[in-house]
């Protein structure tokens, strides 16, 4: 069968992050199939994807298309090879009809001026002959999202797409409009369109691809007929890991609970919840961890139990106290402390000394101000204290912090937050770019605040720390909790199915194929 | 308050409607004719100002140098024009002045955009440079090169003559509310046609408004999002440019000093306070003319008993109030935007609410 892509060695590494996100991947694709592409947040599919369409300049490799040589530096370059890209969150302009958008940059016109009948008429003819039917005179602002999601496929088609790249398109959609995607995926490949998915869904991988290649950590880690896999073995590819943590702990001891979440409903980007009915509980001497690939509802979640964003619905109590519009000011003072995701733009002022950073949840507090005005001894005493408890080498009383690593960085945060033992603890990606003594020491340092009667609300992408530290994990997806399990019971297989939307009460279940 | 206003947004909108009908008529048919004359007159500015604003939004870049651009053209107009010792009457046509202004005001609005979006100046930093520059370099070249404090005017500095409309100046009433004003004026009430039809008949436009609501949608689709904005850009410059050109040779036949006077400012105001629509913006600066008209009127009525100071400050006072119903709309808009949200998905919630609490006790 002939091919209509085929990447060769693709290379692309980040300087600024310090990220190889694609280290010699070679990836094919037959004119006319479903390709899914999975693999976990960060495993380079996007960015793969990215250098298929223009939009990224690969280091190194090189790309065929239709058996052909291709250069792509430019999404137009790639529009004319006959590749189109529904990207995850669309592209559409939303004062503009489904037909102006579909048309933008292409319109018909006479000298300039648009032919607003002939434009409607030929979204028109498009959508008949796609079968998939819209209303040329919608606007984009008023439709659902499954609608815009088609109009941005038939973007592609109006442009002669051959090849279709779809970003995690059933993200935002509802079962129902699922289902519609795929009968159409079925029917654009039927015509002889060649489909990649790029997903991390698995059970959607077994419902319409025809093969599946998986990333993990930058590398193709294979490429299979999806009849010959299982979803447990996708699974297990995917998040395959190497090397385990482990850390010595005692059995929790749950006392009251510290933190509880009814409901919860938040908002996400461009009017869509990014939190939907979550329900939670953290008691006294546990550590609740939160999984999930990023992106579901985890950094929303966190945003809203620290007060850092509004809630739209349901309830947050903090030690029986209701907290749900408190300030941030508030909720400190009740108990609460806050890890941010990062440390670089939230959890510090990089700009300013050691002692401004680790006064500033304090300082309008006595003896740290008096009157109004900052007493400079105390607040030296506490970054002193500070030093010493978390032996921040090389951070001075006095001295900018923005010299310090990674990790002295986050000890000077775990510092700041755990001082005047807070009764609850949210932690967010606490490890995240850390070296192994750091994390060690983080992951240490939460199971003592753990062990001393503390409430630890622990939110990571990373499996493993997760199945380190946590006594409940609960697995988030969709801005949903799919399940809560048993950290001494539970598996990163299981966690993974959870994790790809799936569950785990039928073994493995494999919906009919839709034709 | 945000439920009653949703459940009745027809209703409050047929209401505003007429509420600014009932205005309208008042205003025609109570006021003296000269005041409605001048009205109409000193809104030219900010049509024009209020289109270039727009213009420039809609392409995705808050132009803050407008007041900037005007002053320019102001002065530009004014030294074309100037030629010591020549007699009134055979002075350069005032026209060529206005055709100055516009090309000065574009040239400033490309390098404005050059300076901003190829080499990447902070958009507000730039502004206030124009602005300064501006105001500076008028009073420089006053001094320097025409030697005069404040004012630059001299006899060959003939103001724009008024054009009575063929036809349309014999109507009765309207008649002399649509006829014989300058040049200028006509000329910013096609602009503001030209510049709906560009923005919602063209191709071009529809790139505008395309790359200023979604510019990732744009680039993504191929449209050179930079080419766009500069076009814009400049266009705002020439519309800022013709604005000034008719305080300078409409109005006075005279440069002074820093005579635009906020109007730049104003004109951003009243296009977002139109929503960035032309004819809105046209409407909205026939309020502000009122205003400045109404401020010197009433200062030369003996029988009006108002401290004069409040009186010039008419026009300062419709622009404020004008942006705090700007603010309001803007902040009612997020409010509405959440609760349409709590209720829709709240609803969706109900329905499927499964009572999974995680981690409670078994």
């Amino acid at each position: 069968m002939p091919l209509a892509v085929d990447m060769r060695h693709i290379r692309k590494y980040f300087p600024t992050s310090n990220v190889l996100a694609c280290d010699d991947v070679s990836f094919s694709v037959n004119r006319g199939e479903v390709h899914a592409l999975v693999g976990e947040n960060g495993a380079g599919k996007t960015t793969l994807m990215n250098i298929l369409y223009g939009l990224i300049a690969p280091d190194e490799g090189q790309i065929f298309i239709n058996e052909q040589p291709a250069h792509i530096s430019h999404p137009n370059d790639a529009i004319r090879l006959g590749i189109g890209m529904v990207h995850q969150h669309f592209k559409l302009v939303p004062s503009f009809t489904i037909a102006q958008n579909i048309m933008l940059g292409i319109e018909p016109n006479r000298a300039g001026f648009i032919d607003a009948a002939d434009e409607a008429e030929k979204v028109r003819q498009l959508s008949e002959d796609f079968g998939l039917p819209v209303d040329p005179n919608a606007r984009v602002a008023d439709i659902s999202v499954g609608m815009q999601q088609r109009v941005e496929i038939l973007k592609t088609l109006q442009r002669n797409a051959q090849i279709l790249i779809l970003d995690e398109p059933t993200a935002v959609l509802t079962p129902q409009e699922v289902r519609e995607l795929y009968i159409v995926i079925r029917k654009l490949a039927a015509d002889g369109r060649t489909i990649i998915l790029i997903t991390h869904k698995l059970l959607e991988v077994k419902e319409v691809a025809d093969r599946v290649s998986v990333m993990r950590r930058g590398r193709m880690v294979g490429t299979h007929n999806v009849a010959d896999v299982s979803i447990r073995q996708m699974a297990n590819l995917m998040v395959g890991r190497e090397v385990i943590l482990r850390v010595d702990k005692q059995p929790a001891k749950p006392g009251e609970v510290v933190l509880s979440a009814e409901n919860l409903l938040i908002a996400g980007h461009g009017g869509i919840p990014a939190v939907f009915g979550v329900s939670l509980e953290v008691r006294a001497g546990e550590i609740l961890g939160i999984a999930g690939v990023s992106g579901n509802g985890q950094t929303e979640l966190v945003e809203a139990l620290t007060g850092l964003r509004p809630v739209e619905g349901g309830k947050i109590m903090l030690l029986g106290k209701d907290i749900t519009h408190a300030s941030v000011r508030d909720r400190r003072r009740a108990g609460m402390a806050h890890v941010p995701e990062d440390r670089m733009v939230m959890g510090l002022n990089l700009k300013t000394n050691l002692d401004e950073n680790v006064v500033v949840t304090h300082y309008h507090d006595e003896p740290y101000s008096e009157r109004g005005f900052l007493r400079a001894n105390p607040i030296r005493k506490l970054a002193r204290q500070i030093i010493d408890a978390f032996q921040i080498k090389s951070a001075r009383v006095g001295e900018e912090i923005k010299t310090l690593s990674g990790g002295n960085l986050q000890k000077v945060v775990l510092g700041r937050e755990l001082y005047g033992k807070p009764r609850l603890i949210i932690v967010n990606q606490p490890t995240r770019g850390l070296d192994v003594g750091s994390i060690e020491f983080v992951h240490k340092t939460l199971i003592q605040e753990r062990d001393s009667g503390a409430a630890v609300l622990l939110v990571s992408v990373e499996l493993d720390e997760i199945l380190a530290l946590s006594d409940r994990i609960a697995v988030m997806f969709a801005g949903r909790i799919m399940g809560v399990l048993d950290a001494t019971i539970a598996t990163e297989q299981d966690i993974g199915i959870l994790m790809a939307g799936g569950s785990l009460e039928a073994e493995t279940p494999i919906p009919e194929k839709v034709q | 308050m945000i439920h009653f206003l949703n459940t009745y947004r027809r209703q409050i909108r047929v209401a505003l409607i007429l509420a600014g009908v009932l205005i309208v008529l008042l205003i025609l048919f109570g006021l003296p004719i000269t005041l409605l004359q001048s009205s109409i007159r000193l809104a030219t500015p900010y049509v024009l100002g209020s289109l270039a604003a727009l213009l420039a939004s809609r392409a995705g870049v808050l132009n803050l140098a407008i007041e900037g651009k005007m002053l320019l053209g102001a002065f530009v107009a004014v030294v074309v024009v100037f030629q010591p010792g020549v007699p009134a009457t055979q002075g350069r046509d005032p026209m060529l002045g206005v055709l100055a202004a516009a090309l000065s005001g574009g040239l400033l609005g490309l390098i404005f955009a050059v300076l901003y979006l190829r080499i990447k100046i902070n958009l507000v930093i730039l502004a206030l440079a124009v602005n300064l520059f501006v105001a500076n370099a008028t009073v420089f070249f006053m001094r320097v090169s025409f030697g005069s404090f404040g004012t630059l005017a001299d006899p060959s500095i003939r103001s724009l003559p008024t054009i009575q409309l063929p036809i349309i100046h014999n109507i009765p009433f309207l008649g002399p509310l649509l006829s014989g004003y300058q040049f200028v004026v006509y000329l910013s009430w096609i602009m503001a046609v030209v510049v709906w039809v560009l923005l919602f008949r063209t191709q071009f436009g529809r790139h505008i408004r395309a790359v200023g609501q979604n510019r990732e949608a744009a680039e993504s689709l191929g449209i050179n999002v930079t080419r766009v904005q500069i076009f814009a850009l400049t266009l705002s410059g020439m519309l800022a440019g013709m604005a000034g050109s008719f305080l300078s040779l409409g109005v006075l036949s005279q440069f002074v000093e820093s005579m635009t006077n906020g109007r730049g400012w104003t004109s951003i105001t009243i296009s977002l306070f139109a929503f960035e629509q032309p004819v809105g913006a046209f409407i909205t600066s026939l309020f502000f003319g009122l205003a400045e008209a109404l401020s010197f009127y009433l200062q030369s009525r003996p029988e009006v008993n108002l401290p004069p100071d409040l009186l010039l400050a008419l026009p300062q006072i419709a622009t404020l109030l004008a942006l705090v119903v700007v603010a309001l709309r803007i902040r009612a808009a997020e409010l509405m935007k959440r609760r349409n949200f709590a209720a829709q998905f709240g609803q969706e919630l109900d329905k499927l609410r499964r009572g999974v609490l995680v981690g409670g006790q078994d």
